[in-house]
């Protein structure tokens, strides 16, 4: 945690606490933000005409776990383009689109991000999953679990066992120390375990008698009864497809339909893959002022965009029938790796081109998403990191949501028909600073319902990022390469108390903490639900049921958050 | 047979429940293995291999840390083997750290640090034996799934060049041939079909049994490609094989459901060898245009699938990592071990839960001969005869727990069952201390 | 090629239950070496090199040789000789990897014939590896 820091004459943006570029102090202790401190024996920071921010807090990134891990064993090729030496305080590592453990901590904590979510891990392989998050320096970490295509789930919602599939949702969030409650293309999933798929949301599941507006129904419901920090996070089916806005709009509406809003609410994840319009791929259109209007009009949907990056990169998802349509139409490289009981997954290397129509229209999408929806606390900055791009394209991302000026720059090399079909060349909106931190920061936090982190008030967690760029002598609309340099490489990245990172250079090598939800539903519930539960499972699984939980010890500062359901 | 289940006539005092076999990539999770005092007396559900690893673990012991080769060897205390081996170490500009199939993740982590530090190279055993595999999933990706699915659903098992019987023998009873699981009720659902060069135990169960001339795995299976693709093949016979009898495969392939190919290192080790496998991969994958078809590799020792997923995760290299530039790196050909033992590069042999004395080939070898080695075992291996210092280490999965990963990548934590000989530490604690002190970051 | 009492099969090595059995419990005992030494061939070839069933035969490759007991197997087709992995078999597969890391521990072409030598000894393949003597 090291000694107290005091952090002198930063322009402060800290959203929640309604600080908009305010000249102050920011004192820290014990690994917390505190009302002041004796500077005596105190580090002092300077950070007279610095951006000082909460330290980034990213919803959904593809960093950990048996997937990642086939992406890297998948692409030698991309290792061999970026790669970092050993140093005195860090290991070495490598990788483009999927770096490697010890380089992803150091990455994130350069760009003066703290915590990152592993996007989804199937419960089989969540040990999997906890060891490479081990292995990730600096940032605090977490995954959503995913439930969409999961046997028992769907059997039990099927069953209008709806406070069944709660209480094995919680045991599921316990057993493997998970923090939410993630659907992969409901239903679709499961069907490819047929070599099949599930398009739109009354479909029927082949045998299990439930379609996928009812999985997500059922889950959220669970999500509430379990009273779980964050709302379900949802990847909609069709996703990657032309046409599917409308799955998307659907199953954001299903929710409001069903229990009219109130405490049920509904995160639709790296939404520029599901927010296409066009019948086919050459008539594909951007679909994000549908989605901007309905998120516009309603309080129960939050999104995050999943921007995508002209790079090249390496898409992953449990969605394994959309990774096989992306292979037949890229004949490259195409790995599968289905999951009993439970999901599916698949990763396929692509090529975002600005010369290509679709390429084009994708990179539109996630930006219109991002400036067509009002509110900025209902969006959080994504790249779906590896799918739209690695999550070290963040700093361009912010730039071109600062500057129309930068985003005109990209369009006047990108495909000209495809921007005939967008409306990004008519949006004048330029993000704020404000904006960034919010949608950085502040939001993702919120949504995530991690109360001492995406903010600098009294209490939260001494996660601070600090940028050499003075917002008040910057203007980002013009000058966006300085805000993208500033952002890329943090001047420090305070990381609970501790000084990570100087000048874009990592100077400590610590371990961040492994947070998870400790659902409060009782023991001999759980036991009993089990009991029943035992000999299906060990009937469909080939493990027993007693190796599959993770043991908290395997978690390094193992963080549960109790919460209390209403069961 | 060598190995019984030898049920003493005392009580069993202790009863461990659910245990996960050590000896091969199935890692079957239902053991139950009875203790008496500090003994394990009987092993429940194991197969022959699993068992005789348990019941004999404690003959051939290595219980002192040794000096010297052979019969020049004396016992020496922990610290004083560690000294010389810190010693060795210190003073050598490559060192190959090799092994890893029969220990835990965490160990195999504290090797890549060691490696690391010392600007060495690391590989692991898998490079001789699914290294082919790894190379065709860099090509093309692997199509495959967890044995579960398999369970589950898999109307057609293939097993090319693979003997589950001797190899994995409760293979076809836990996850494939005969397992019942939600969709397949057991054997009568399932059409199983053998592919090899000579009549295995394995081929007596099968539906369909091809045999295939030694060396044409590649021809056979291109064969089988045009065939899916609904090709004219305009001869006779391929590879030893009527193309009647390939046309009878491939209509199976086509009209399954759920197949799957479990594939082993008749594929790998033979000519063509990652060629072979990228036919297999592109087989499944015309496959999976008409049905659901997936691959499985047969992989052999306990962990050595667990030693593929650390080295992936820190250095992006499943095996054969030269950090001698101070990343990784990774050139097949040049950073595997045989290559540099056979060129004779390294200056010191450093070898982790494995015996490469035996199962390398004797010409690459034969460069120990020349440089010290350092062995970590539980048992006195003919790598441990012959290496400078060899240290005592406790069973993982017996003695340790720890964590390990099945042939399909799925995790497992391996229990402790019964304590370590006197003295003796886990090959984490010995890794450890040597880091500490050669300098490398704990 | 191949005349009377000298055969020209194609090697293959491979786990069997034996050598899988013996290997844990300790590879210098002698259920191990008899399971490492031990090769499998058909009845037709053993007759061809002229040694009965249960008889011995040396293997040489461009690498090395070694002296095995073979036994008869109808399981195994004509022109293949099965042998157990292990350090015996190991000194005739070439250390050349063909650039894939992996040596070709599976159809490698070798010679037989009848041998009037003992089985290779075990531990003395091992000491000469580790320049022990």
């Amino acid at each position: 945690m090291g000694k107290p820091i005091l952090i002198r004459n930063g322009i402060v943006y800290d959203p929640m606490n309604n600080i908009e570029g305010e000249v102050m102090d920011i004192a820290v202790k014990d690994g917390v933000i505190v009302e002041d401190i004796d500077e005596r024996g105190a580090k002092i920071i300077d950070a007279s005409g610095m951006l000082v921010m909460p330290g980034g807090v990213d919803i959904h990134s593809h960093i950990a776990g048996s997937k990642s891990n086939i992406g890297r064993l998948l692409r030698p090729e991309d290792h061999r383009r970026s790669y970092e030496p050993r140093t005195a305080t860090t290991y070495s590592g490598v990788g483009h689109s999927v770096p490697s453990t010890k380089v992803t901590g150091y990455r994130y904590a350069r760009m003066g991000y703290t915590t990152v979510f592993e996007a989804a891990s199937p419960p089989l392989k969540q040990k999997h999953t906890w060891e490479e998050l081990n292995d990730i320096p600096i940032i605090d970490k977490a995954a959503l679990t995913v439930m969409g295509n999961n046997w028992f789930i769907m059997d039990f919602i099927s069953q209008d066992r709806i406070e069944d599939a709660a209480v094995y949702a919680a045991w599921l969030l316990k057993a493997t120390k998970g923090y939410g409650i993630k659907i992969v293309n409901p239903g679709g999933v499961e069907a490819w375990g047929w070599g099949g798929n599930v398009f739109d949301l009354d479909e029927q599941v082949p045998y299990f008698g439930i379609t996928p507006r009812e999985i997500v129904e059922g889950l959220c419901r669970v999500n509430s009864i379990l009273n779980l920090p964050h709302t379900i996070h949802v990847h909609v089916n069709r996703l990657g497809m032309p046409n599917n806005c409308w799955v998307t709009l659907r199953t954001a509406h299903t929710i409001r339909r069903a229990f009219g809003g109130g405490r049920f609410l509904i995160h639709i994840t790296h939404c520029q893959f599901s927010g296409y319009a066009g019948s086919t791929w050459t008539t594909l259109r951007s679909g994000a002022e549908y989605i901007a209007k309905y998120v516009n009009s309603v309080d129960h949907v939050t999104l995050d965009i999943g921007q995508v990056v002209f790079t090249d990169t390496t898409t992953m998802t449990g969605d394994g029938p959309l990774e096989f349509r992306l292979f037949q139409s890229l004949a490259g490289k195409w790995a599968n790796a289905d999951v009993e009981v439970e999901t599916g997954a698949g990763v396929v290397p692509v090529r975002y081109s600005r010369r290509s129509y679709v390429g084009t229209i994708q990179w539109a999408v996630g930006l219109e998403l991002a400036l067509l929806v009002r509110d900025p606390w209902k969006v959080c900055l994504t790249t779906d990191h590896p799918n739209g791009g690695p999550f070290t394209a963040y700093p361009r991302v912010v730039s071109w949501l600062m500057s129309s000026k930068a985003r005109s720059r990209v369009m006047e090399k990108a495909n000209r028909r495809a921007l005939k079909y967008t409306v990004l060349p008519s949006i004048d909106r330029e993000y704020t600073f404000t904006d960034i931190a919010i949608v950085t920061r502040a939001a993702p936090a919120k949504l995530l319902g991690l109360r001492r982190k995406g903010h600098l008030g009294v209490g939260a967690d001494a996660d601070i990022a600090i940028y050499d760029l003075d917002p008040r002598k910057v203007d980002p609309s013009s000058d966006y390469r300085i805000v993208r340099r500033a952002l890329r490489r943090a001047a420090y990245t305070i990381k609970g108390g501790c000084i990570v990172v100087v000048k874009g250079e990592v100077v400590e090598d610590i371990s961040g903490r492994s947070i998870w939800v400790d659902v409060g539903v009782p023991d001999d519930k759980i036991g009993e639900l089990l009991k029943e539960v035992k000999p299906r499972f060990e009937e469909f699984y080939t493990i027993k049921l007693s190796n599959y939980p993770v043991p908290e010890d395997m978690l390094i500062e193992s963080t549960p958050i109790r919460v209390n359901p209403s069961i | 047979m060598i190995a019984s289940s030898i049920i003493e006539e005392e009580a069993v005092e202790r009863t461990v429940e659910d245990v996960v076999c050590t000896f091969c990539g199935c890692c079957c999770d239902d053991l139950i293995v009875s203790v008496k005092g500090n003994r394990i007396v009987d092993v429940r559900n194991a197969c022959a291999l699993g068992l005789s690893k348990f019941l004999h673990m404690n003959e051939n012991r290595l219980l002192k840390p040794k000096i010297g080769r052979s019969t020049s060897a004396k016992d020496v205390s922990l610290s004083e083997a560690v000294d010389v081996v810190v010693d060795l170490l210190k003073n050598s500009c490559y060192p190959l750290f090799y092994g890893w199939a029969c220990t835990s993740c965490e160990a195999i982590l504290l090797g890549l640090d060691l490696a690391e530090a010392l600007g060495g190279a690391v590989d692991n055993t898998s490079i001789v034996c699914h290294g082919p595999t790894i190379l065709a999933g860099q090509e093309l990706g692997l199509i495959t799934a967890t044995l579960g699915q398999i369970k589950n659903r898999a109307d057609l098992i293939i097993y090319w060049g693979c003997n589950p019987v001797e190899a994995h023998p409760r293979h076809m009873a836990r996850y494939s041939v005969y397992a019942r699981g939600r969709f397949i009720e057991g054997r009568r659902m399932r059409k199983v079909v053998v592919v090899d060069v000579r009549r295995t135990p394995t081929a007596r169960v099968a539906d369909l049994f091809i045999e295939i001339k030694p060396g044409y795995d590649y021809e056979v299976l291109s064969a089988l490609k045009m065939l899916v693709r609904d090709l004219d093949l305009e001869v006779d016979e391929v590879g030893g094989v009527a193309v009647s009898k390939l046309e009878e495969l491939a209509d199976m392939m086509v009209e399954a459901r759920f197949g799957v190919l479990f594939f082993g290192t008749g594929l790998t080790m033979s000519r063509g060898k990652d060629k072979n496998v990228e036919a297999a991969i592109e087989l499944v994958r015309y496959l999976n245009f008409k049905t659901k078809f997936v691959l499985i590799p047969m992989r052999g020792h306990f962990n050595v699938t667990g030693a593929n997923e650390v080295f992936t995760w820190r250095t992006g290299y499943p095996v054969s990592v030269d950090f001698s530039q101070g990343y990784p790196r990774y050139l097949p050909g040049e950073t595997t071990a045989v290559d540099i033992l056979r060129r004779g590069e390294c200056d010191l042999f450093f070898v982790v839960a494995s015996d490469p004395v035996s199962h390398l080939p004797r010409r690459a070898v034969e460069h120990l001969n020349n440089i010290p080695v350092v062995a970590l075992d539980p048992k006195i291996t003919p790598t441990v005869y012959i290496s400078d210092v060899a240290i005592p280490v406790a069973y993982t999965g017996i003695e340790v727990e720890g964590s390990v990963y099945r042939m399909d990548t799925v995790p497992l934590r391996a229990k402790k069952i019964v304590d370590p000989p006197q003295g003796i530490l886990s090959d984490v604690d010995v890794l450890k201390m040597i880091l500490e002190r050669v300098g490398g970051r704990m | 090629m191949s005349g009377k009492g000298r055969l020209k099969v194609v090697l293959i090595t491979g786990r069997s239950v034996k050598q899988g059995v013996s290997k844990d419990v300790s590879k210098f005992f002698d259920e191990y070496s008899e399971a490492i030494t031990t090769c499998e061939m058909n009845p037709a070839d053993i007759e061809v090199i002229g040694v009965p069933n249960g008889g011995y035969i040396d293997i040489v490759s461009p690498y090395g040789s070694i002296t095995v007991q073979v036994k008869s197997s109808s399981d195994i087709p004509r022109g293949v000789l099965f042998i157990p992995y292990g350090i015996a078999v190991n000194t005739l597969i070439p250390p050349d990897t063909e650039g894939t890391g992996i040596p070709r521990s599976k159809g490698l072409e070798v010679f037989v014939t009848p041998s009037n030598k003992r089985v290779s000894d075990v531990r003395s393949l091992i000491e000469s590896i580790g320049g022990v003597r």
